[in-house]
């Protein structure tokens, strides 16, 4: 108690030095909580986006790392399209057949074809059992309004029970009975700009459904008129026709715009080739065994389970992580620099002092505490108020983020782990910089400290 | 308290080898006696001071604080002696700046956790004693030398020491503040019954004390004053 009382007022009495290393500690707490708040933000966003899909096997290049954001830069390299005329099953199978089975450009049968692909022989046996589903997924990136926004290519033909083919993959989605919700009043923020069922859209169909978020970046509320038609007009600068808008509420995908796959070919120029295939399974519990005959069948592929993919993409998230930690790291160096010389300075001031407490009976310990207890102050205080800049300083940082490696959508998110590990920071700068100067005090002899001259 | 010291030596380390501070010194101080200690710079007066306030050790022989042999007890016990029967009052006063007058006279009180309740009370009371009442919640660098003693009295004697010990007391003082100041620890001493060893080079304020010893070459002998 008499520790943290003389702690708090020697940090009063010396205001400008325990304002230096407030800012000192502000600065590292801030650079870290900006900088690994996009590290944080893609990891949380790329496990909800992967998790949040009901896709049990996804289907890329052999060699491909992929993050499922598709091509954003510098963050997740983009690659060569699937082109499934040229890959050859290893079962006896002539390469006329196999053309007629993936013959993507007959997109409204995407379906069936990959089916048909991935499951039957050419003597109409199962090749590989368990697929339930399958379909061809493509992306690319166009400016729009000027934002860079990432479109999905997707079947929307409609499943047995007329759901939304996608809409099977993309969990989540809030459509209901396949129909995406059309009333305004009815799904708040959620509706669709012309009245008009999912099924009815045709893969051609030059339209696009746009996720919440990214529809009210691109202002797409704007062109809908009174009786909720969509404005052509307004809309004349925009891609495709905006045909709704729907919400996820989660990772990536509202700030994702979605068309059909035929329209996105025509559109990216891939004619027939998709970036990734997208399985699910009947029995998710046989999964490996089902990959593994994929792989069989399919060397030039990679398959991968949910976990897979994540795992994958975690790597460039891990990477990324560590090298905005590296660059925070030069922050909290200064910082415990800082915090360091300001105690030490701090300490040899107060030799004497500490030599005379130790003369009128106060022990080591009350001091070794006093000093550190100031130390933990100031970095506390510097650790609470560097949150607060970190997480002003990662809305610029992933505005200039975004702006720098075109993307679309926001990376930059404050984790609950993440101010955890902020204020550990903090009291890892208050406990080192109090260090050498409580062993410098436990060391020193009274009479050495009563005569200490600076 | 009673203080008896046996055979004392004490050696610094030099840089041309062992600097002898104090040869052979034999003392014995009687309960509630106030004595001085004279002699000039460098003799060995402080080491003196400190060997007896528990802050130092001797190389060889025994000090007894009433029937404790301090040479041999453990570091912690030591501290215990130091702050629950020793005052100490040092020539730069050493007040905490950080604290107020009354502050300052109850972080003894405070680490030694005596007085719990009252303490605010008794450095009230120790602060009449030395007529600094007044400046209870004064910033110790307004007061002037003589009255920073006080205080610094003040704090020594709060937690009802046996034994007090004042290393050049009025070394900073002028002659007003030195004799306030010697009156004062005339009365605590009389009044407190607490055993007073002080180190002076000032014969007018040795002769405040009951007996003057003088000591000079490390050797230790009674003062002709």
């Amino acid at each position: 108690m008499i520790a943290f009382s003389l702690a708090k007022k020697n940090i009063i009495r010396k205001q400008e030095r325990s304002l230096l290393t407030i800012i000192g500690v502000i600065l590292a707490v801030g650079s870290f909580v900006a900088l690994l708040s996009i590290a944080e933000g893609l990891n949380k966003k790329l496990t909800s986006e992967v998790m949040s899909k009901n896709v049990d096997i996804y289907v890329t290049p052999s060699g491909v790392v992929s993050l499922p954001t598709g091509s954003i830069g510098a963050l997740g390299a983009d690659y060569e399209d699937i082109n499934l005329d040229q890959e050859l099953p290893k079962s006896p199978i002539s390469l006329e057949q196999v053309n007629n089975r993936v013959d993507i450009n007959k997109i409204k049968k995407v379906r069936g074809n990959l089916i048909d692909f991935l499951n039957i022989d050419e003597e109409g046996n199962q090749k590989v059992p368990n697929i339930k589903s399958a379909i061809g997924v493509t992306r690319f990136q166009k400016k729009i309004r000027g934002r860079n926004v990432v479109f999905w290519g997707l079947p929307f033909g409609t499943a047995d029970d007329g759901t939304p083919l996608f809409s099977l993959y993309l969990n989540g989605m809030r459509v209901q009975n396949g129909v995406f919700p059309v009333e305004t009043k009815q799904y708040n923020d959620i509706y669709c700009l012309e009245k008009k069922e999912i099924s009815d859209l045709s893969n051609e169909e030059k339209v696009f459904i746009s996720g919440q978020k990214i529809a009210e970046e691109l202002n797409l509320k704007d062109i809908i008129d009174k009786n909720g038609k969509i404005s052509m007009k307004s809309s004349s600068d925009l891609l495709l026709k905006p045909e709704a808008i729907v919400s996820f509420n989660s990772g990536f995908q509202d700030y994702f715009c979605y068309m059909p796959i035929q329209t996105a070919l025509t559109i990216n120029g891939s004619d027939g080739k998709v970036k990734e295939i997208w399985i699910q399974v009947e029995n998710k519990s046989k999964i490996k065994e089902t990959k593994r005959l994929l792989k069989y069948y399919f060397p030039n592929f990679e398959f991968k389970t949910s976990e897979e993919y994540l795992g994958a993409s975690g790597e460039i998230v891990k990477y990324a992580w560590f090298m905005q930690f590296a660059i925070a790291l030069i922050g909290i160096l200064i910082a415990t620099t800082a915090s360091m010389n300001t105690m030490l300075m701090s300490t040899f001031e107060r030799i004497r002092e500490f030599g005379a407490l130790r003369a009128i009976g106060a022990n080591r310990s009350v001091i070794a505490s006093m000093i550190l207890i100031e130390s933990l102050i100031l970095s506390v205080i510097g650790g609470i108020a560097g949150i607060i800049v970190g997480i002003i300083g990662s809305a610029f940082l992933d505005d200039a983020v975004k702006a720098l490696f075109q993307i679309s959508f926001p990376m930059a998110n404050i984790t609950p782990a993440l101010i955890l590990y902020a204020m550990l920071l903090s009291v890892f700068i208050g406990i080192v910089g109090a260090l050498i100067p409580i062993i410098i005090v436990y060391r020193i002899e009274i009479i050495k400290a009563l005569k200490w001259d600076m | 308290m009673r203080i008896r010291m046996k055979g004392i030596y004490k050696y610094w380390e030099g840089e041309f080898g062992k600097i002898r501070v104090l040869e052979n010194v034999n003392l014995d101080i009687a309960d509630k006696e106030f004595i001085a200690i004279m002699g000039p710079s460098g003799t060995g007066k402080s080491t003196f001071l400190h060997l007896l306030g528990c802050i130092d050790k001797p190389n060889f022989g025994e000090i007894y604080l009433d029937n404790t042999d301090i040479c041999t007890i453990p570091e912690n016990i030591r501290e215990e002696i130091r702050l629950e029967h020793i005052g100490f009052i040092f020539q730069n006063y050493y007040l905490i700046p950080t604290l107020s007058v009354l502050e300052n006279v109850m972080l003894p009180m405070q680490l030694a956790n005596s007085f719990v309740g009252k303490q605010e009370e008794r450095a009230m009371k120790m602060l009449e004693l030395v007529g600094m009442e007044a400046k209870w919640n004064s910033d110790t660098a307004k007061l002037s030398g003589g009255q920073r003693q006080r205080v610094s009295t003040a704090r020594a004697l709060v937690n009802n020491p046996g034994l007090l010990l004042a290393d050049e007391p009025t070394g900073n003082l002028d002659s007003k503040s030195t004799r306030e100041v010697m009156d004062m620890l005339k009365i605590v001493n009389r009044q407190q019954g607490v055993t007073t060893v002080m180190v002076t080079h000032d014969s007018k304020v040795a002769a405040y004390a009951d007996k003057v010893y003088y000591l000079d070459e490390g050797r230790i002998s009674t003062a002709n004053i």
